[in-house]
């Protein structure tokens, strides 16, 4: 087991006593490959988790700098299903592989899924999961993604990066609320919310303050 | 008469109906689109793409509504690869069925390089089909984004007659109109364009090549932006004249050019007949069916 899979598969066994015979049933289903099986776990393992399964987990050490305190116990049992389940997929089809968990997935695994990007080995690979995310109309897949994650920054090519901080100003999710925020705005970024707040006067309408945090940065 | 010349009926129901045909909706355009969500397989886009030559043509024809659609990949779902192909090589059997009278919508959204590629590609199934091109155009990086689409509208030598750009707005409005394409502009309860901002362009710009729409979808939305659109240019004083050419003879006018249906014949009232049933489903739940005589 790698080292990700096992810690994250002994974070859950301390919080949830049925932990451990559900992994060993999540890992039977796992070979040759994960299949129907595995991914029936991951959308209902997280049910049998009770009421804790939406109770914060206080990350430990060797995750505290990529977790953040919003995500659920839920969030790191699908983590662990993933990171278990990578071990049987070829390097080349990991990518296909989340995004296929991700696009057939209901909005709560797609929030799992997008929360925890970062944890997933050489995450650069798993960007186009992001992308889909923020092609979403559902607001909590679409704030999964911009909100507190630091994959958006560090991840996102510029022009994705630029829509999706549009596009939170357009649902109204705080642009404060991007990490890395400052360090990518540009010229470009500058100008795209310029001409919003220009179409927005020109509609008789308020500018939201998120466009001019981004217009006046660093002026 | 009036004509919505792009609402997503699929996602609307028979109270809409009524109610578009009670407010003198005689004729609609149905754009394909995306459906809120995206879909994974290409088998997906088929049957929509048939449900829109099917079952909501007869449902629209059974309140006395005559349904058009157009045919395309719209620019959200172009960016993913796994199924555009797939639904550019269904789109050039789909874009010959009778009853499309346009290919669209299509346009730019984040505006990616692959959006243009698909965008270009279908402005040339256009050209090769013979027909008109309905334009979606982004919500964000809107002006932006318009300049690229008159670029490439031009740049492919469509002719701009052939081409309707939609969702327009105060900043790109004077920009469309100078390259020759018919502008739309969605009227939308909150977000797009308003009743009144609509009545202050039509002052200013006059009704030719000027379309009005409500692009009624699963969303926070209303598909009688049309008529109450109509009114309220009417109580702002313009002339029935302008009216009429913006909000029936101008959308009646441009999808003609498609050569796919007779606009003369849309001078004449659909007759209903509620007794219909298509692939034995009618949209009456024990209702006494309405009959008009023919």
């Amino acid at each position: 087991m790698s080292d990700r899979a096992q810690a994250l598969t002994s974070l859950v066994a301390e919080r949830w006593p049925d932990a451990p015979a559900f992994f060993e049933r999540v890992r039977s289903e796992l070979s040759p490959a994960p299949g129907v099986g595995f991914r029936a776990a991951f959308a209902s393992g997280p049910r049998r988790l009770g009421a804790a399964a939406q109770s914060p987990v206080l990350a430990p050490g060797s995750f505290s700098e990529l977790a953040r305190p919003h995500w659920s116990l839920t969030d790191y049992t699908r983590a662990a299903l993933i990171a278990l389940a990578l071990e049987h997929v070829p390097l080349a089809e990991q990518p296909a592989f989340v995004l296929q968990l991700f696009e057939a997935g209901e909005s709560g695994e797609q929030v799992s899924v997008l929360r925890t990007l970062s944890l997933l080995p050489s995450p650069d690979r798993f960007v186009e999961v992001g992308l889909q995310a923020c092609r979403a109309n559902a607001l909590d897949v679409f704030v999964a993604m911009v909100a507190e994650n630091s994959f958006l920054a560090f991840h996102f090519p510029p022009l994705n990066f630029n829509q999706a901080v549009m596009k939170a100003i357009f649902q109204g999710v705080s642009v404060r609320r991007i990490e890395g925020l400052e360090a990518r705005i540009t010229p470009e970024l500058r100008r795209m919310a310029a001409g919003y707040a220009s179409e927005r006067r020109a509609a008789g309408r308020p500018v939201p303050a998120d466009v001019d945090y981004i217009t006046q940065y660093g002026a | 008469m009036l004509f919505d010349p792009h609402i997503h009926m699929t996602s609307r129901t028979t109270d809409d109906y009524q109610a578009m045909a009670a407010a003198g909706i005689r004729a609609i355009v149905e754009p394909a689109f995306w459906l809120g969500q995206p879909r994974t397989h290409v088998g997906s886009f088929e049957d929509y793409f048939l449900s829109l030559l099917g079952w909501e043509r007869f449902r629209a024809s059974q309140f006395g509504i005559r349904h058009l659609c157009t045919m395309g990949l719209n620019p959200k779902e172009a960016n993913n690869a796994r199924v555009a192909d797939g639904v550019l090589e269904l789109l050039r059997l789909y874009v010959e069925k009778d009853g499309v009278v346009a290919v669209g919508e299509i346009g730019y959204d984040d505006v990616t390089p692959t959006e243009e590629k698909y965008f270009a590609a279908q402005i040339e199934l256009a050209k090769d089909a013979g027909l008109p091109i309905l334009i979606h155009t982004p919500h964000r990086d809107k002006k932006r984004g318009t300049e690229r689409t008159l670029a490439l509208v031009k740049e492919s030598g469509i002719a701009p007659e052939f081409t309707l750009v939609d969702h327009n707005n105060e900043e790109t409005l004077a920009s469309v109109l100078d390259s020759g394409c018919w502008a739309g502009h969605s009227i939308y309860p909150a977000t797009k364009m308003d009743e009144q901002r609509m009545v202050t362009l039509v002052k200013q710009y006059g009704a030719e090549r000027m379309l009005i729409n409500s692009a009624a979808d699963w969303g926070v939305s209303d598909p009688l932006k049309v008529p109450k659109t109509a009114q309220a240019m009417r109580e702002a004083g313009i002339a029935e004249a302008a009216i009429d050419q913006i909000c029936w003879k101008n959308p009646l006018n441009f999808f003609a050019q498609s050569g796919r249906f007779d606009a003369k014949a849309f001078d004449e009232s659909l007759a209903v007949d509620q007794r219909q049933l298509f692939e034995g489903n009618s949209v009456l739940r024990g209702q006494a069916p309405r009959t008009d005589a023919v």
